[in-house]
């Protein structure tokens, strides 16, 4: 019988439904302000995509921030212990993992098959999560593609912007643009402020490789390849890295079913 | 004579002193303006109320954040310097001074004048200004309005995110839960009086506690403040140059 993880985040909600060790079907949209509304949206898309019925699922699993309204979830688990999982399923090899969003950054440690032996979270200040590149790309004008790639293609090298502060930050920016500075130097600059932030909860939290990122910044290619380098290692990305909170929901969920079948 | 300017983040504060008297007091909106261009804007209304001449000033002091960047003053003094000379001009028997600007927040323990004490924030929006301007703009009012729209509220939400993009999404959230504006408003006052509360705490604050910046306009934040330190705090005329003022009488000695 199939099974299903709901990953509820700040922006967006994420459903992956499990069927044999594979998966059937995925959805994502927008959180939007009713997370509980969101639940539901993104269930009936992923069940629709999968041509399943709600009545098909064995066992529901929901995490990320807003795991709590998920009124079908038959058990809620954190988005920790959710991230582990799923990254372990596609890279058994995984023993550091950050993940961040919109909204957090964690650093997890984790052993075999993913069970988390330590993590570090901020979820207190906007500046070390991807909110702060959000901002400054609204603020730029730019779609968070764009930023990734500009902030790798500096023209007169990265600026650096001082302000530990996402608010503050902006006044950062918009001062180096009355100063004509370029765009992408401005980029760089936030995307090694971003980095460095990162690094200081990775190495609080244990690094070791195997390294894997998720969350929406693994799709920054500026803030992954800036990781690399300063870690010297190589960085193992799932095929849709937002996605391996909801897919480690749903490995969770078919052990909890206890039809495990490896 | 002598002229003390406070180069703040959105206002720019120049005074004129003649000996102990204050002559003339002018703020000017930053802009988008060079701090260089505005203190000079501010400093020359300032000598046409004064009805003195530019030439008549010896010595020009600056103060505040944009301080480096007022070439025409000859010496830079800290802040929290000028904000206890300042008081113990407007106000000698106060003994704690409590600065809540547009970026930053800093409370000076004094004595006779001189700090003895000083905590401040200058890293996070979540103890200035800052957080409440985020507050107005993401519920629609001017911050013009906000204190006086968060003393109509009875009670008052807990704002449970610091981070004032974290908590601007939380009043989002409030909003679509139908929580009233002015209770929200009223949290939001709450949180930042609870922040700069704790910077009196660490200097060990003692009254008379008095009042600058330009925060100190705010009746709701003075609201919240009072119900924390439990008697209300003293705010003197020209609070908002109480930096300025101080960076004037420097100029007298330096």
């Amino acid at each position: 019988m199939p099974v299903a993880g709901v990953d509820i985040g700040s922006l967006s909600a994420k459903a992956v439904v499990l069927e044999n060790g594979n998966i059937a079907a995925s959805a994502l949209i927008p959180t939007g302000p009713d997370s509980e509304d969101a639940a539901r949206k993104v269930m009936d898309q992923v069940l629709k995509a999968g041509v399943f019925d709600m009545s098909d699922l064995d066992y529901i699993v929901s995490t990320g921030y807003g795991r709590l309204n998920v009124p079908f979830a038959h058990k809620k688990i954190t988005e920790i212990s959710c991230h582990a999982k799923g990254a372990a399923w596609f890279f058994p090899a995984v023993r550091t993992i950050l993940d961040m969003g919109g909204q957090d950054c964690k650093a997890i440690r984790c052993g075999g098959q993913g069970k988390v032996t330590n993590f570090v979270l901020n979820d207190k200040c906007a500046a070390g999560t991807g909110r702060y590149l959000e901002r400054i790309a609204r603020l730029l004008g730019l779609s968070l593609e764009e930023i990734g790639p500009r902030s790798l293609a500096p023209v007169d090298g990265p600026l650096s912007i001082d302000s530990a502060c996402a608010v503050f930050a902006e006044n950062d920016v918009l001062h180096l643009l009355r100063q004509g500075k370029h765009v992408n130097d401005i980029l760089a600059g936030a995307a090694e402020a971003l980095v460095n932030r990162i690094v200081s909860l990775l190495q609080k939290v244990g690094f070791e490789e195997t390294f894997s990122i998720s969350g929406g910044v693994a799709k920054n290619i500026g803030i992954v390849r800036r990781l690399e380098t300063r870690l010297g290692v190589q960085a193992v990305i799932a095929p849709e890295p937002q996605l391996v909170g909801a897919i480690g929901a749903a490995l969770l969920a078919r052990e909890l079913t206890g039809r495990v079948s490896r | 004579m002598t002229a003390g300017i406070d180069a703040g983040i959105n206002n720019l504060k120049a005074v004129i002193f003649r000996d102990q008297e204050l002559l003339a007091a002018k703020v000017v909106q930053a802009g988008t303006n060079s701090v260089r261009e505005t203190a000079q804007t501010a400093l020359d209304l300032a000598c046409a109320e004064a009805q003195v001449d530019f030439s008549e000033i010896a010595r020009v002091c600056a103060t505040g954040q944009g301080q480096g960047y007022v070439p025409l003053a000859r010496d830079q003094l800290a802040e929290a310097t000028c904000l206890a000379r300042g008081i113990y001009w407007l106000h000698p028997g106060a003994k704690t001074v409590l600065d809540v600007g547009a970026q930053k927040s800093l409370a000076v323990k004094c004595a006779e004048g001189r700090p003895v004490k000083i905590r401040a924030n200058a890293r996070c929006a979540s103890g200035s200004g800052r957080y409440l301007e985020m507050a107005a703009d993401v519920l629609g009012f001017t911050i013009d309005e906000l204190g006086s729209i968060s003393l109509l509220a009875d009670e008052y939400v807990e704002l449970e995110n610091t981070c004032t993009v974290f908590a601007e999404s939380d009043i989002i959230t409030l909003v679509h839960a139908r929580v009233k504006p002015e209770t929200i408003i009223k949290g939001a006052h709450r949180a930042l009086a609870q922040r700069v509360y704790t910077l009196l705490l660490h200097v060990d604050w003692e009254e008379d506690l008095c009042l600058a910046g330009g925060v100190a306009w705010n009746v709701g934040f003075i609201k919240e403040l009072t119900d924390l330190v439990g008697r209300s705090p003293v705010r003197p005329d020209y609070f908002e140059f109480t930096a300025a003022i101080g960076a004037a009488l420097a100029a007298l000695t330096v």
